[in-house]
């Protein structure tokens, strides 16, 4: 290998070595390397996770042949070298998932011989199995890495590169969610954010309170028991992302009321629900009464249980003043406790699930509104998700708090699909919709200067609210979109030399990985003509 | 056996809201019902016909005999509903056929009577073997499962049905991405499943040429994807076959002159501003730009060369020229036009498009076809073509009434209500803004439009000969077409099929009144394995009353 022939950086090279997410460093010589049938070992330390990633990507290699949509007139290429092995070793064989996950690894592929995969933790070895396989391109009949030696070095820019997913307004099976792990994981995203009750429905087991899901499931056969769950994380687990579990109080809850009628106010108010709620049916915890705290407190306890995560969502979103001060229990509690309303009710309510929640020894993660639309001052320890203004993320950063950025009007992937209250024609709230290159240019770091307050920045998670989606739809309501996003919280906006990526730059790359993906069973949606896919720059604007 | 009113004394009941199990997708013209559950005999249940020699009505009969017996629907009302009680047993259904003869085309009938009883055995009745597969199709919406049994609720059942509109069609375009025949079948089968006749085959355009041609071989050896994104003479019989078994007419488009670049990967010779970068903007709607020199005589006997192989083979009697997103600004700019042109005084580009498509009309309809084309011909370019010329509409929901305003027939697909692609995003990757019709068009869009509106004289309304709604394929492929279709295409093929006016209360149908059986449908197409998408959260489909915007109502 000469050094004069190694190119320093991928972004400017056409579709060879399309990694998606770009690694942070990657050389690259001009040799090809024959790689018919890898076969992955380790060597020391193994645990549980490497042993299920090796299995996984061994097979995945070796009965995977794709070439990019871009080479589709690359022929065969000449090997000089083969590689039949792949060797990984990792430092430490713990286990802990959580934000302080070290998921760097270290990639050497030889032009002839071993290839090498290090990593400090189980989860850098599936990045890097990932990465691995991405490299291995289809040739004629044969296999082969091209552009070796390859050197990568990768980790992350952001240890929160998640998943937003609402399994409530409608149902998915547990099936498809572990379709969505596997997605999540060929592009390196490590938690699952699970909004699993709203409204809608209570699709989740509880042993505390059997009514919520035999009352607030829309069937039984649409219910997720304790095994169900325990097996999604544990297969999110192999991937190496978290399960975190959002129950969103005190809005959203109307499905609460069907079990508990006695701590709800404003339920299912008509036709005026838009008074009450954001979308029917209404319904808010009646924060007035002790027993709403009591219920969610039971909540809490059981499900920190059932999620070993250690981050808990309290929701804490679009909470509706209207559904408290015109209930007339409300209104009476008020009256006889002067000096109280239902700003000090609602602080009263977060400070007694919040401190609940400490208790037991988690993190709380909740949506903004919490902090920056009540009198409640969270702990500073607690998570913040923000979604709806851009300044939000700067707030919370200059107020201390660690944040998460779901920005709506970037990331939420419903948007712009009309209506879905059927006696009206109009357009979604969110119009219009986000494309791929909307989510790619979004930055979460925009205006933030301060290297203290950009560490508080966790990262990014995009976000699929289900009105108008469930399983049968759901593949390309997510992907390529959630692949743009990926890619700017592993790899960050700019490349080594600083400059920003930009969507004409990284197309051809994302058209790959679609390719990919759709190869892998996931249904991702095509970005533009194929015609275009195979021309990278013929259908730019001018 | 329980006494029951007779189908006459009973008042009409149109299921304007599906509360009841029959939530037929499109409404029937005309329906009444009873109020006794029957059952469908399990075993043997038999479907037959008086007719044994049409292919058509034997593959439809096999079909359904296929689908009645596994297919369990349960609408999503009926959730928690326990065992119904049914006091008759059907154990046949007769289809009563008068007129074996298959052919498909506007004058088709399609209507059909069907008669459910309490006891005994079902009839259909139709003048054609595509009624009888409307019919089938109805039939086969009326059973629900319920604990185990398959059965029929309100019964004795009676509809009298006929569609509106006689072109009710969806345009696929298969040329900016490819869709490989089993999703082409699979879209086929959907469309049956919702009484839709007519598939507009938009097969190439700029960005491939997937359709084999025996005449010019170049063109799909240069201009397909690849070897396995190819239709074959062998797959568009195919196609054509299936259609024709569902009652749907195939209609092919070769778009020319504008939108082929592709052709010029085998004839450059005969194209202007072939694949003008990085300003392919002036030259053309989108990336890569390329027209035929309609000054070159080869571009005419080239477009000769594909009307005649084509319309040979698509049996259709519609044949559709293209025409549309034509940029005269290719043609101006062209050495050769420009010489053509100072050669030839009184001729301009203007005047050599209008000879285009005039060759065009002659050639096609020498070929035994009736022409189609898109409406900036005779609206834009003062073209007057024969007045058996179909014109589609698509700029705008006015040019429907200014084109039978000329005297020719027309089919609406406005993009602003019938585009199911808008709304999804610039697809520039360069380019962060919106799709250029935006926003989205959701299902209520499709079905709160009338072709009619404004049309008043009969005569002219006789002109409107239906609609299609538009799937351009930009960012669409096999793996993504049954959403973007389904249900929007349900919502519009019921205006199609049955009106926009309730022919018994004589109303407008009402968007807020439809979404529970449109989602019943939707639920039911899923059902037969076509990803439709949900229009709301199934709490929704469940409460219809509680989910209507506060303010519209």
């Amino acid at each position: 290998m000469k050094l004069s022939a190694m190119i320093g950086f991928l972004a400017a090279l056409p579709s060879a070595l399309a990694l998606w997410p770009i690694p942070r460093t990657l050389t690259q010589g001009t040799s090809n390397t024959q790689a018919a049938l890898v076969t992955i070992s380790v060597q020391g330390n193994s645990s549980p996770v490497v042993t299920s990633a090796i299995s996984r990507y061994q097979k995945l290699i070796n009965g995977e042949s794709f070439v990019a949509p871009a080479d589709y007139k690359r022929g065969i290429v000449k090997t000089a070298g083969s590689l039949s092995c792949l060797t990984v070793t990792i430092k430490s064989a713990d286990e802990t998932l959580g934000l302080h996950t070290d998921e760097s690894y270290t990639l050497d592929v030889p032009v002839n011989g071993t290839a090498t995969l290090k990593a400090q933790s189980p989860y850098g070895v599936v990045r890097g199995l990932e990465t691995f396989s991405q490299l291995v391109t289809g040739n004629g009949y044969s296999k082969a890495i091209l552009n070796t030696p390859i050197h990568i070095e990768d980790s992350p820019v952001y240890p929160h590169r998640g998943l937003s997913f609402d399994t409530s307004r409608n149902f998915y099976s547990v099936n498809s969610i572990l379709r969505i792990l596997d997605a999540m994981a060929y592009n390196k995203m490590n938690t699952f954010h699970w909004h699993v009750v709203d409204a809608h429905s209570w699709p989740i087991e509880s042993k505390s309170i059997p009514g919520l899901h035999q009352k607030g499931a829309y069937s039984s056969s649409m219910t997720y028991y304790y095994a169900d769950v325990k097996r999604i994380i544990q297969y999110a687990k192999e991937r190496g992302i978290r399960v975190i579990p959002e129950f969103d109080v005190p809005g959203h809850t109307y499905i609460v009321g069907q079990t508990k009628p006695e701590i709800m106010s404003c339920t299912n108010k008509l036709p005026n629900w838009d008074h009450f709620a954001a979308e029917p049916p209404s319904g808010q915890l009646n924060i007035a009464k002790p027993e709403s705290i009591e219920f969610t407190n039971t909540i809490i306890s059981e499900y920190t249980k059932l999620f070993p995560d250690n981050v808990f969502h309290l929701g804490g979103d679009e909470v509706n003043r209207n559904c408290w001060t015109e209930d007339p229990d409300v209104q009476k509690y008020l009256a006889a406790h002067p000096g109280e309303d239902v700003e000090s009710l609602l602080v009263n309510f977060y400070t007694k699930v919040h401190d609940y929640l400490e208790t037991t020894g988690k993190t709380a993660y909740t949506w903004e509104e919490t902090l920056f639309h009540s009198k409640y001052v969270p702990n500073n320890s607690t998570i913040l998700q923000v979604w709806i203004d851009q300044a939000s993320v700067q707030k919370a950063v200059a107020q201390g708090y660690r944040v998460v950025s779901s920005s709506y009007d970037a990331y939420y992937l419903d948007c712009g699909h009309g209506a879905w209250l059927p006696n009206w024609d109009g357009n979604s709230w969110c119009d219009p919709f986000k494309t791929w290159m909307h989510v790619y240019n979004y930055d979460v770091a925009a205006n933030i200067t301060d290297p203290a307050q950009k560490k508080l920045i966790l990262g990014t998670e995009v976000a699929l609210w289900s009105e108008q989606s469930d399983e049968h739809v759901i593949d390309g309501r997510l992907w390529p979109r959630a692949s743009a996003m990926a890619e700017t919280a592993w790899s960050g906006k700019m490349d080594a030399s600083g400059h920003v990526r930009t969507t004409g730059e990284v197309a051809s790359r994302l058209h790959e990985q679609r390719y990919r993906m759709v190869g892998r069973g996931i249904n991702a949606e095509p970005m533009q003509p194929l015609w275009c896919a195979r021309n990278p720059g013929a259908c730019n604007l001018p | 056996m329980r006494p029951y009113h007779l189908p006459g004394t009973l008042a009409a009941v149109i299921v304007a809201v599906a509360s009841t199990a029959q939530a037929l997708w499109p409404i029937p013209t005309s329906y009444q019902d009873g109020k006794i559950g029957v059952e469908i005999k399990r075993s043997d249940f038999m479907i037959k016909s008086n007719v044994t020699s049409s292919s058509v009505i034997n593959a439809a009969i096999e079909r359904y005999q296929y689908l009645i017996e596994h297919e369990y629907f349960e609408s999503p009302y009926d959730f928690n509903e326990s065992t119904l009680k049914t006091s008759g047993m059907l154990y046949a259904l007769e289809v009563d056929v008068q007129s074996a003869q298959d052919v498909l085309d506007l004058e088709t009938d399609e209507s059909y009577t069907l008669d459910v009883p309490i006891e005994g055995k079902a009839v259909i009745s139709a003048k054609t073997p595509f009624g009888a597969v409307r019919g089938l199709e109805s039939f086969s919406q009326l059973i629900v499962s319920n604990t185990g049994r398959k059965i029929i609720k309100n019964a004795p059942i009676k509809i009298v049905d006929a569609p509106k509109f006689p072109h009710r069609g969806v345009l696929l375009d298969t040329s900016r991405n490819f869709y490989h025949i089993d999703a082409i079948l699979r879209t086929l089968d959907a469309m049956a499943y919702n009484k839709l006749n007519t598939l507009h085959w938009y097969v190439v355009s700029a960005f491939s040429w997937p359709i084999e041609s025996k005449v010019h071989p170049e063109l799909n050896e240069k201009g397909a994807y690849s070897l396995d994104m190819r239709y074959s003479y062998e797959d568009i019989k195919k196609v054509i076959n299936y259609a024709k078994n569902r009652a749907i007419r195939v209609m092919p488009e070769f778009d020319m002159p504008g939108n082929t670049f592709v052709i010029g990967e085998a004839h450059p010779e005969i194209m202007s501003c072939l694949n003008k970068q990085p300003n392919w903007d002036k030259f053309t709607a989108e990336p890569p730009s390329g027209q035929l020199n309609i000054a070159d005589p080869r571009a005419v006997t080239f477009a000769f060369d594909v009307l005649s192989e084509y319309s040979r083979l698509f049996v259709d009697l519609g044949f559709h020229m293209g025409g549309g997103s034509l940029n005269l600004e290719c043609w101006r700019s062209d050495p050769t036009i420009e010489l053509y042109v100072r050669d030839h005084p009184g001729e301009s580009v203007e005047s050599l498009m209008v000879g285009w498509y005039s060759q065009m009309i002659g050639k096609i309809s020498d070929l035994g076809k009736i022409p189609l084309l898109r409406e900036e011909a005779v609206l834009n370019f003062n073209l007057t073509a024969k007045n058996t010329t179909i014109i589609q509409a698509w700029v705008n929901e006015d040019s429907v009434g200014k084109i039978v305003d000329k005297g020719y027939r027309v089919i609406a697909s406005p993009w602003n209500r019938y585009y199911l692609d808008c709304g999804h995003g610039s697809w520039l990757s360069n380019f962060e803004g919106n799709s250029w019709c935006d926003p989205f068009k959701g299902w209520q869009q499709m079905y709160s439009y009338n072709p009619l509106t404004n049309i008043t004289d009969p005569e002219k309304q006789k002109l409107v000969l239906g609609g299609e709604v538009a799937l351009w394929s930009a960012q669409s492929d096999e793996t993504t077409v049954d959403r973007y279709l389904w249900p929007r295409a349900s919502a519009f093929a019921e205006i199609m099929w049955s009106g926009n006016i309730d022919p018994i209360t004589n109303a407008t149908r009402d968007i807020a009144k439809v979404a529970p059986r449109l989602t019943d449908h939707r639920f039911r197409m899923v059902a037969r394995g076509i990803m439709a998408e949900p229009i709301a959260p199934l709490w929704c489909v469940r409460h219809p009353e509680a989910c209507m915007h506060a303010v519209a109502a």
